[in-house]
Parts: C-alpha cells; sequence; structure tokens
C-alpha cells in the first residue's frame, strides 16, 4: 500500500465489537491493514487496545477511511518528522543514527515522506538539505558536519515498492 | 441508587430545534407541560418512594428540565457532559455547580469531544451500555469505564429521530432490557444480543411514543402513554406500569427518563 498510517484503538472493543467493525470499515472502503499490536483485557472491566496500520493506494480514500474510523474512535497517531544529527568527523556517524533496516525506507522530510535512496542494511540516512533528497551512505563516505537520521522517529517501511 | 435530581419547567419551551422532534413553530403548552412535570414528580415521590432532589431552572436554558442528559452519578463522582448544541452548553456550569454543592467529585472529560449523559449512558449490572453518534462521541466511552471501573458497551445510533440511548433502549434488570433494535446499526444489535440474554423488542409504532425513554425503579416503570403491547408485556413479567401523559415533552424529544438523573 503506497499511503498509510497507524491508528489506534482503545476502550472494549472486542465486546463492543468495535474492532471488527474497524477492520470491515477498512475492507469496505478499499483500505488495508496490519495490526500491529493487540491487546486483549484479561477481565471485563479491562479496556483492550489496538494498534493497527492502515493503508491503501490513494491519499484520498485513505483520508476517507481515516475518517470514518474516526468516528468509530479511532486515533489517527500524528506522523512524527524525522530528528537529525551532525556527523563528528569525517567516517563517524552521529550518535544515535538510524541504521537502514528494509529495503523500502521512507522518512518524513520537511513535510514529506521521501524514500531513502540506495538503501543498504546498517548504512546511515544522509539527508541533502539543497535537494531534498536522503540517502543511505557508508560510514567510509561520511563527512564531517553532514546531516544524518536519528532513532526511528519519523522512518517508515513501505511493504511494497512503489 | 435511589435518589434522582430533577429540574422544574418553569422555563420549558421549544426555543430552538436541535434534534428531528422540535419545531419553533410547534410550542409547547407551558401551563400544560407544568402539569405533566407535577404529575411525575408525584408519582416518583408517592408511588415509587425516589427520593427527589431538584435543581433550580436558568431562564436562558429551556432544556435544563431534561436533567439527564446532564451528567452521569457512580459512587459520587458526576462525570459532567459536554453538550454538543451550543443552546446547551451553559448546562454544564450550572449543573456542575449543584454537584461540587451537594458533595459530589465532578469529573470532566476532554472537551473536544461530546458526551450527553444518562441520555447516552446507561447502567444494565456491571455494564454501561453508552449509545454514540448523535450526542455523544465513542471516543469518550473509554473514559467513563476508566472513571468508574466497568466495562462500558458501545452501540451506534442509526436513526435521528432515537438520537439518544435512553430514547430507544431501557435496561429493567442486570440481564433484561426492552429497546427499538432498529434505532442500532447491526453490530450494536449483534453485541446487544451477545451481552443481555433477555431482550424484549419494541415495535416501531410503540417506540414513537418514548415509551423506551421510561424510569425503572424496582418492580415499578413509568413512561409515557401509547404503547400498549408493551405495557401488557411488561406486566406480564411482573412489572407495575404506569402510562402517564408527557405530550408537551415529547414536542422537544424527551420523555420520562430524560427529566431525571439518578444521583
Amino acid at each position: 500500500m503506497r499511503f498509510s498510517k497507524v491508528i489506534e484503538l482503545q476502550g472494549h472493543i472486542i465486546d463492543s465489537l468495535t474492532l471488527p467493525k474497524v477492520y470491515d470499515t477498512i475492507l469496505g472502503n478499499n483500505g488495508a491493514y496490519l495490526s500491529e499490536d493487540i491487546r486483549i483485557g484479561r477481565t471485563k472491566k479491562d479496556i483492550s487496545y489496538a494498534r493497527i496500520r492502515v493503508g491503501a493506494e490513494k491519499e484520498n480514500i485513505l483520508n476517507n477511511i481515516l475518517e470514518k474510523l474516526s468516528e468509530l474512535g479511532a486515533d489517527v497517531k500524528k506522523d512524527t518528522r524525522v530528528k537529525l544529527g551532525i556527523s563528528p568527523a569525517n567516517g563517524t556517524f552521529p550518535k544515535g543514527y538510524c541504521p537502514v533496516y528494509g529495503r523500502n525506507l521512507r522518512i518524513l522530510y520537511n513535510d514529506k515522506w521521501i524514500p531513502v535512496r540506495k538503501p543498504s542494511m546498517k548504512y546511515g540516512i544522509r539527508i541533502n538539505e539543497k535537494e531534498g533528497t536522503a540517502d543511505a551512505v557508508c560510514i567510509t563516505e561520511v563527512k564531517k558536519g553532514e546531516k544524518f537520521v536519528l532513532g526511528r522517529r519519523g522512518v517508515k517501511e513501505d511493504k511494497e515498492k512503489d | 441508587m435511589s435518589k434522582i435530581l430533577m429540574c422544574p419547567p418553569a422555563y420549558y419551551n421549544i426555543k430552538y430545534e436541535i434534534n428531528p422532534w422540535m419545531n419553533i413553530h410547534r410550542s409547547a403548552d407551558t401551563s400544560a407541560a407544568q402539569r405533566q412535570w407535577e404529575n411525575l414528580y408525584n408519582i416518583l415521590k408517592d408511588n415509587l418512594k425516589i427520593d427527589i432532589e431538584l435543581i433550580e431552572p436558568d431562564p436562558k436554558l429551556p432544556d435544563m428540565v431534561f436533567t439527564a442528559n446532564a451528567g452521569l452519578v457512580k459512587d459520587k463522582k458526576f462525570i459532567c457532559s459536554n453538550f454538543r448544541y451550543k443552546q446547551r452548553q451553559p448546562e454544564r456550569d450550572l449543573f456542575s455547580e449543584w454537584f461540587m454543592k451537594n458533595g459530589y467529585e465532578v469529573i470532566g472529560l476532554p472537551k473536544r469531544y461530546y458526551f450527553e449523559g444518562e441520555g447516552d449512558a446507561l447502567f444494565l449490572g456491571d455494564t454501561v451500555f453508552a449509545g454514540y453518534r448523535y450526542r455523544s462521541d465513542i471516543h469518550t466511552h473509554r473514559y467513563i469505564a476508566k472513571i468508574f471501573d466497568m466495562r462500558v458497551i458501545s452501540v451506534e445510533l442509526t436513526d435521528s429521530y432515537f438520537y439518544h440511548l435512553d430514547t430507544c433502549f431501557c435496561p429493567l434488570a442486570d440481564n433484561t432490557v426492552f429497546y427499538y433494535p432498529y434505532a442500532f446499526d447491526s453490530y450494536a444489535n449483534t453485541a446487544i444480543k451477545n451481552l443481555i440474554p433477555n431482550r424484549i423488542r419494541v415495535r416501531k409504532k410503540e417506540a414513537v411514543t418514548f415509551c423506551c425513554n421510561a424510569i425503572v425503579y424496582g418492580n415499578k416503570i413509568v413512561m409515557n402513554r401509547g404503547a400498549d403491547i408493551l405495557k401488557h408485556r411488561l406486566e406480564e413479567l411482573g412489572f407495575s406500569v404506569y402510562q402517564i401523559e408527557l405530550s408537551e415533552f415529547i414536542k422537544a424529544g424527551g420523555s420520562a427518563k430524560c427529566m431525571i438523573m439518578w444521583i
């Protein structure tokens, strides 16, 4: 799925049948989902929790689904921009850099999800601010003062290639 | 709970339209409304032996008479409503003040979510059934569950004439309810079937008399006139049913249950 967002549901979503209703709503509106985390309450009083990635081929379809899910109690998790750090020396990634962990990574930079080019596992993700692009680079290519993505905040992996 | 809060209808009338029943060109007969309310009050006090507290009405708030919508109470905790329509929003402060003065813990919900109290949340044993769509947001249900430490079953309403849960769903005992199934979506109907073993389905021609908007106390039930089939069925189950004239309040989309809040 080209576009996706994460939603969270909390409450007595099993007994109320809210969870199946959410799934039906996604599928019935040309979306897809991946349940990332489901925690079911152990007693009648306990609330349950679900974190679901909702996807669609078109942004307007996704937005339409998210609007409907919001009416069913879903909280849409806000996208968080990437955090950047500066390389302290040639051949050194900044502390806490995000190593490439998938082949189809995107990062949220300047309010846009941009692809990480030339991905190779464990490379760092270097930002070219002038061009607004991101490239995976080997440690030997790192130059002092370059900007790299730190942590996984604002980084996501598309399951299918564009 | 054996105590209720009511508000005299001194300023009640149809001053605006916030549900399909209201029509500003069809105003209430205020004298008749007063008589009908007093009759309800007397039956609740004398026949049902319920303790009644009163809140002072406000001349700018004609719907204050419908106290059920002001919040939800359990164990001296009052969750105050976030009314959907601006016409009723000022009621919030007046009710909160009353509960505070009377020793209740007043709890607010996030202001971005609407919630209309007992109008959309009814206790059935150890569970709260909570309606959403027209007046309350489902997001509030998880807060209610946490505040009261109870299971809250969310049920979606689908007919704007039954815009509050208490217009179409009436718990009788821990495992019994009478309700109008066509006011709910299919998931809600399935949840109700799964969780409540004894269900009395009310027909549309009786549901529109607001018979589900009934006050139940022990084996006594008070409701508006007009639902004879339901009355007979309830009497067969051992209930005493008081059907009274509440026509002036139906004009505003309210009836017996709307005019009380269990406290």
